[in-house]
């Protein structure tokens, strides 16, 4: 075990002396004291304020370890594949088990300590009263276990797969069936089980067969916490979700274990993919052609978002989902809508994603081939490389947005909607209201962007998180502000709200632009 | 061609580039001779435009690095010492993708990046993909891609790193081909006697300080201003060395493996006295030669070691 000891010797040395660690713990209190004062200053007018102010915490913090997850653990194997460190450490004595131990025991603990860290500042949400010592010892437990569970998945996605990008996104499948299939399984037990128990009776398949969608039901963090915190929780907090996510991640553990001589014999494969871009003009739809006249457009278009192979992948998936959303549409079913109103929100979702995506790899795959020196010395502007770059990304996105765009004018519920949000209510307030929103939905590109030439893996996934960070810190903040200001609740205040938070975003979206400028410039003089 | 004046950088504390002043003509190969950490990259790229000076002026053709530096950029060709490539394409679409870039368009544009191809002996390779190059061979596609668009100044960093022995010699005899072709070239290495193979002029750096920079025969002469001669006699070896000890014109003697090392004091060039002594006290002498000077020995004589 030696080897184990000493990767985690090393990777807790670096953690401590870098300052970036310590910075998002201290980020995270940050964000504990916001949402603190947030529910203190809003407790007149809303009851059981620790029981708020613990909800916003814990929420917050299921959402980051996601999406840290995705970048973070995926990659803790990956990176010694892709920078061939991994032969080696075996050359060093170090056992396939000191490896997995020490490259992901290091993260993990990391990951704890920031759970760790806000646990004496939640409990002062016991204080503050709607919420018992059970209940955030029972979340506490609840996140410690999903955390183990990523950091096992992540580790078995990083073992097997060949590349960071592409754990990564078997990380992201493996989360969304995570999320996905117990969410589907409680609807479905609700609406299903009972009809089940009336037609059949309580037979032992009936209970088997119940017990064991209830128990998938189970297994998510998310709807979890939702049991924990709901008034009168009194069970313990070991639950099916506690056992069920340590299990697993365990499982992931031994399987990585299992299998890392076989998925570490091959040498990485880091950056040899064209993805769906041919080589063979036979193939000519897909074919790559000759260089355009702004290469940088050609390039990023075609080896970045894809080209015409992507577009295809991308008109078939919106595509597909708005057909799906459209055609439950029209059934006055109220199950039905809650579907219709999940896809309407996956497909704008994904849109944004999928922006946040290909702009932080037109900018990360610079930084890690270290071709920006190169780019730098050519007879242009950095700024008219940068931005055609990002045309060129960008332009195979465009399927995404049409689609929906078309999909949202053609639906009759979303144009009733927008149409009420614009005319029958307050029509100045609702443009107010799509202005801020279309600025948080540009500000997960903007910072993904900007990220990605600081961070080698999970820009998109920090920029999600850095946007709802923004979003609470703006949201509390200006709210509080506000309401010292006038005295008289933040109703009133509501509109101004909106647009000074409306203008600190679209700032925010020019520093970035500002930003991406300036690292660009230093890393290309590196 | 190329003009430097007190050209500086510094990080933090450590100064990197000192006041370094170099003035290159038309068909100059300079030869950039330095340890690591020397400096010879920090003055390429800020010479490149890619680095701000902290102080000094550099003119490339006339242009101010301040002033024109996309027009510097047309005029340069830069090959850093590490590049990446873009692994995802071919050869050929990686070479048109600059080409395009350099405003090289139409269908003269496939023909350029060809005959680029074929200078650096890399035509076969055409439709295979980079990732699947060699070191060499990829160092060979960024060569070609340096001079797709017939830059007036070559500036390259340790272009011959990583490549075979064969390899090499191409490069040299290309390096040749530019200088004749009149352009101007700054090149490093660490492989001194390539250098002065192809080089009309080298300049040493150290410790940021360009301490000697001249056509490689004035720095050879520089080098030789303390001349060692190698002495063997028949017989009585150590009577013969301490008799050249006592002579006016040596500084000091050595014996090794057999062989009298006799180092001359400074600007003693006229040292025909020394064999008519010896033989005029009996010794026979088997050999009678000064040390050959070339860059290897030249950069240790005039460097001191010192790194940053």
């Amino acid at each position: 075990m030696y080897g184990a000891f000493a990767l985690l010797e090393r990777s807790l040395r670096v953690d401590s002396r870098a300052l970036s660690p310590h910075l998002a713990r201290l980020g995270l209190l940050g964000a504990i004291y916001f949402s603190l004062c947030y529910a203190l200053t809003t407790s007149f007018m809303f009851g059981a304020p620790g029981l708020r102010f613990f909800q916003g915490i814990a929420y917050l913090d299921a959402t980051f370890m996601t999406l840290l997850g995705i970048g973070f653990f995926s990659t803790s194997i990956t990176e010694e594949k892709e920078e061939d460190t991994l032969g080696l450490m075996l050359m060093a004595g170090i056992s396939p088990l000191g490896i997995l131990a020490g490259k992901s025991g290091g993260r993990l603990w990391q990951s704890l300590l920031l759970i760790a860290v806000q646990y004496p500042f939640v409990m002062l949400a016991v204080t503050m009263g709607g919420v018992m010592h059970s209940q955030v010892w029972s979340v506490t437990v609840a996140l410690l276990a999903y955390m183990v569970f990523l950091a096992g998945f992540g580790l078995l996605c990083s073992t097997l797969a060949p590349r960071s990008q592409t754990a990564s996104v078997w990380m992201v499948i493996g989360l969304l069936i995570y999320f996905v299939v117990p969410s589907v399984a409680v609807s479905w037990s609700i609406s299903h089980t009972t009809w089940l128990l009336n037609q059949r009776g309580t037979t032992p398949q009936t209970t088997l067969f119940r017990t064991l969608i209830e128990g998938i039901g189970d297994i998510c963090v998310f709807l979890q916490m939702g049991k924990i915190l709901t008034t009168g929780f009194r069970d313990t907090a070991w639950s099916t979700q506690v056992v069920t996510n340590v299990l697993a991640g365990v499982a992931c553990v031994a399987l990585s274990w299992l299998f890392f001589g076989v998925a570490t014999r091959s040498p990485s494969t880091e950056g040899g993919s064209r993805g769906l871009v041919t080589r063979n003009r036979q193939l000519s739809p897909f074919y790559a052609g000759r260089t355009w006249i702004n290469p940088f457009v050609w390039k990023d278009f075609h080896f970045v978002s894809g080209g015409m192979g992507m577009i295809l992948v991308r008109v078939v998936y919106y595509g597909g989902l708005s057909l799906v959303a459209l055609a439950i549409e029209n059934k006055n079913d109220p199950y039905a809508m809650s579907w219709f109103g999940t896809i309407f929100f996956l497909v704008w979702f994904s849109v944004v994603v999928d922006a946040a995506r290909v702009l932080s790899r037109s900018m990360q795959d610079e930084v890690r081939g270290q071709t920006l020196a190169s780019l730098m010395m050519l007879p242009r502007s950095a700024n008219g490389i940068v931005y055609s770059k990002f045309a060129g990304a960008m332009l195979g996105w465009l399927p995404g947005p049409i689609i929906g765009l078309i999909f949202t004018i053609v639906s009759p519920t979303m144009r009733e909607g927008i149409e009420q949000m614009l005319y029958e209510q307050n029509g100045v307030n609702g443009i107010v209201v799509i202005t801020m929103l279309i600025l948080y939905f540009a500000l997960i590109p903007h910072y993904a962007a900007f990220f990605a030439l600081y961070v080698r893996w999970g820009a998109v996934a920090l920029a999600i998180g850095m946007t709802i960070a923004t979003y609470f810190v703006l949201m509390m903040g200006l709210s509080i502000c506000l309401m010292l200001a006038s005295g008289t609740g933040p109703i009133n205040s509501a509109e101004l709200l909106l647009f000074v938070i409306s203008i600190v975003l679209f700032f925010i979206c020019a520093a970035c632009h500002i930003g991406v400028m300036l690292r660009v410039q230093a890393l290309g003089s590196k | 061609m190329i003009e430097t004046r007190q050209l500086t950088k510094r990080y933090g504390h450590l100064i990197a580039v000192n006041e370094i002043n170099l003035s290159l003509k038309e068909g100059d190969v300079f030869g950039f001779i330095g340890p690591n950490g020397s400096g010879k990259t920090t003055t390429m790229r800020m010479i490149a435009t890619l680095l701000a000076p902290d102080y000094g002026e550099a003119y490339v053709c006339g242009k101010s690095i301040y002033n024109d530096p996309r027009e510097i950029r047309r005029l340069v060709g830069y090959m850093p010492d590490f590049f990446g490539v873009y692994d995802d394409m071919t050869v050929i679409e990686y070479l048109e993708f600059f080409a395009s870039a350099y405003r090289i368009n139409g269908p003269g544009r496939r023909k350029v990046c060809e005959e680029k191809l074929e200078l650096v002996d890399m035509a076969f390779k055409r439709d295979a993909m980079v990732n699947q190059l060699s070191r060499g061979q990829t160092q060979r596609i960024g060569l070609a891609r340096t001079l797709l668009h017939e830059p007036q100044v070559l500036l390259l960093d340790e272009p011959a790193s990583g490549l075979d022995p064969r390899a090499r010699i191409e490069i040299r005899n290309l390096l040749k081909k530019l200088g004749e072709l009149k352009k101007t070239v700054i090149v490093s290495s660490h492989i001194l006697p390539e250098l002065a193979d192809v080089c009309t002029r080298v300049g040493m750096i150290e410790k940021g300080n360009l301490i000697v920079d001249g056509y490689v025969d004035e720095v050879m002469r520089k080098a030789r201003q303390q001349i060692m001669l190698q002495i063997r006699v028949k017989e009585n070896m150590e009577k013969a060395a301490a008799l050249l000890e006592q002579h006016d014109l040596v500084s000091h003697v050595d014996i090794v493996k057999g062989t009298i090392d006799a180092t001359l004091k400074a600007d003693t060039f006229d040292y025909s006295s020394l064999p008519t002594m010896l033989i005029s006290e009996g010794f026979q002498l088997t050999l009678f030669r000064e040390e050959e000077v070339n860059l290897e020995t030249a950069f240790m004589s005039l460097t001191k070691g010192l790194v940053q």
